[in-house]
């Protein structure tokens, strides 16, 4: 299959928007599952605000949330799958600015010193693009908007070998008490675990944006999962940090091996409006979800 | 010979022994001159996955009963062996909550001075590590004394109310956690 990169262009473009307007199904799920089993008033009464402003934004064609986040688009290029990876990089760079101008939303990306907003939500390296391969024969583009409340909340500790499984706990749960209301929960809790420094914080980026439902492959990380998606929601930060048993979603999980004498932990978190989108390229065309 | 005399030790090192998360505790101690045994024999843990202490009640007469164990007369023994490492402040923050918790305003009140001695005295030790062993004793003669690792700290601090009120802590109408109350209480 060979690549147009006009397509390209078109799909980094309609994902942008419709990650910003449409919430996958899953999120909207969570939500309503937390709300049923929330035992706490004011924070059963925050997530129905939650979920009615999906509904206004979806009903009004509206954005979700007004931060439109820091784009990130995660490529896997399929078998077979022939494109130029260069023009790949920079057609998805023009369809992200082309999003911002056309749609006309906030670009919310400047400079890191001077904090100019050039108002196309790309500046130097942004969109942040994550290119990885895959056996199916398509290629695969999902978008993020990243929102800097729960992304100013990211964390990583080079815990020592000695201080074992208990470290990786403990400072989840530190994380996520130091947060507070600051995240916007409830969230998906991101947690990596094991690889280098930065691998391990791109880890958790990937734990916290994967679909709720899904589990770490693997079984480990799975257990892990298990335990501190019970243990967080014992803290009672509750939606929006106002008190309640709906801290997160889940604690998504992902591992990668590690040094004999490292043993690092990152966390990163996905705010309740947990925005993806998705475009998959195959011979018979292109197919958005989520 | 040799293993029917090793066995032998085996079964009297059981019989006179529970064991909880590779903590033993004996199963009679002597407190003020009087012999009590191990009522129940518990784990306390954080968020359901952090095992913080193993803790161990000890009283005259063996009760499944919380207020019968707060009630109980005679020489008394809480005693706590650290499965991690505790700031003195998330210690006393934990206690005091469960203080709360468990008595009125009144009972509160009246031993509110033994209750910030016991808080000064955590405070000067810094750190609870793992390993280490608290205890907490009642004895009639005296009141009650803390002591870690067998270093008793400080002079006992009087009257049987402070006592009641730190058991109320644990197998109180509001414990800390239900199934360690449970469990001190031998459930």
């Amino acid at each position: 299959m060979k690549v147009d990169l006009r397509q390209v262009e078109e799909a980094a473009k309609e994902l942008y928007i419709r990650a910003l307007k449409i919430l996958p199904p899953d999120i909207k799920q969570g939500l309503d599952a937390l709300e049923k089993r929330e035992s706490d008033a004011l924070a059963q009464r925050m997530l129905g605000t939650m979920i009615r402003n999906i509904a206004v934004a979806e009903k009004t064609n509206n954005l979700l949330c007004q931060d439109t986040g820091i784009p990130i688009y995660n490529v896997r290029i399929g078998r077979g799958v022939e494109v130029d990876g260069a023009g790949l990089k920079e057609a998805i760079r023009r369809g992200c600015a082309r999003s911002t101008r056309e749609y006309s939303f906030r670009s919310s990306i400047v400079h890191p010193m001077t904090r100019v907003n050039e108002q196309t939500s790309t500046g130097r390296g942004v969109p942040v693009i994550n290119i990885d391969f895959s056996e199916e024969e398509s290629l695969v583009i999902e978008m993020i908007p990243k929102g800097s409340g729960s992304e100013n909340n990211s964390w990583l500790r080079m815990a020592v070998p000695a201080e074992g499984v208990d470290a990786i706990k403990t400072f989840v749960i530190d994380c996520v008490l130091e947060a507070g209301g600051k995240t916007c929960p409830p969230t998906i809790v991101g947690v990596g675990v094991g690889g280098t420094a930065d691998l391990c914080l791109h880890l958790a980026k990937e734990a916290a944006t994967r679909p709720l439902g899904s589990q770490c492959a693997d079984p480990e990380g799975a257990k892990l999962e298990r335990e501190l998606a019970h243990a967080v929601n014992m803290l009672g930060v509750g939606p929006q940090g106002l008190g309640g048993d709906s801290t997160a979603f889940a604690v998504h999980v992902e591992t990668a091996a590690t040094h004999i004498t490292m043993n690092p932990v990152a966390v990163n978190m996905q705010c309740h409006s947990a925005r993806r989108a998705r475009a998959t390229f195959r011979t018979t065309g292109i197919e958005y979800g989520f | 010979m040799v293993s029917r005399f090793l066995l032998i030790f085996l079964v009297i090192g059981i019989a006179h022994a529970a064991e909880l998360e590779g903590v033993q505790l004996e199963d009679r101690v002597r407190v003020d001159g009087q012999e009590i045994q191990l009522n129940g024999i518990a784990l306390r843990t954080r968020y359901a996955i952090f095992n913080v202490y193993v803790a161990g009640l000890y009283l005259s007469q063996k009760t499944t009963s919380g207020q019968t164990a707060i009630d109980a007369h005679g020489a008394k023994r809480m005693i706590l062996v650290m499965l991690r490492d505790v700031s003195a402040e998330q210690f006393i923050e934990s206690f005091d909550v469960a203080l709360r918790n468990n008595n009125n305003e009144a009972q509160l009140a009246e031993v509110k001075a033994q209750k910030d001695d016991l808080f000064a005295r955590i405070r000067a030790i810094g750190e609870a590590k793992k390993g280490a062993t608290i205890v907490l004793d009642y004895a009639p003669s005296s009141g009650t004394t803390l002591a870690i690792d067998g270093d008793v700290k400080g002079k006992p601090m009087p009257g049987e109310p402070f006592y009641r009120a730190i058991l109320r802590s644990w197998v109180g109408e509001n414990p800390a956690q239900e199934d360690m109350k449970k469990a001190l209480l031998g459930g």
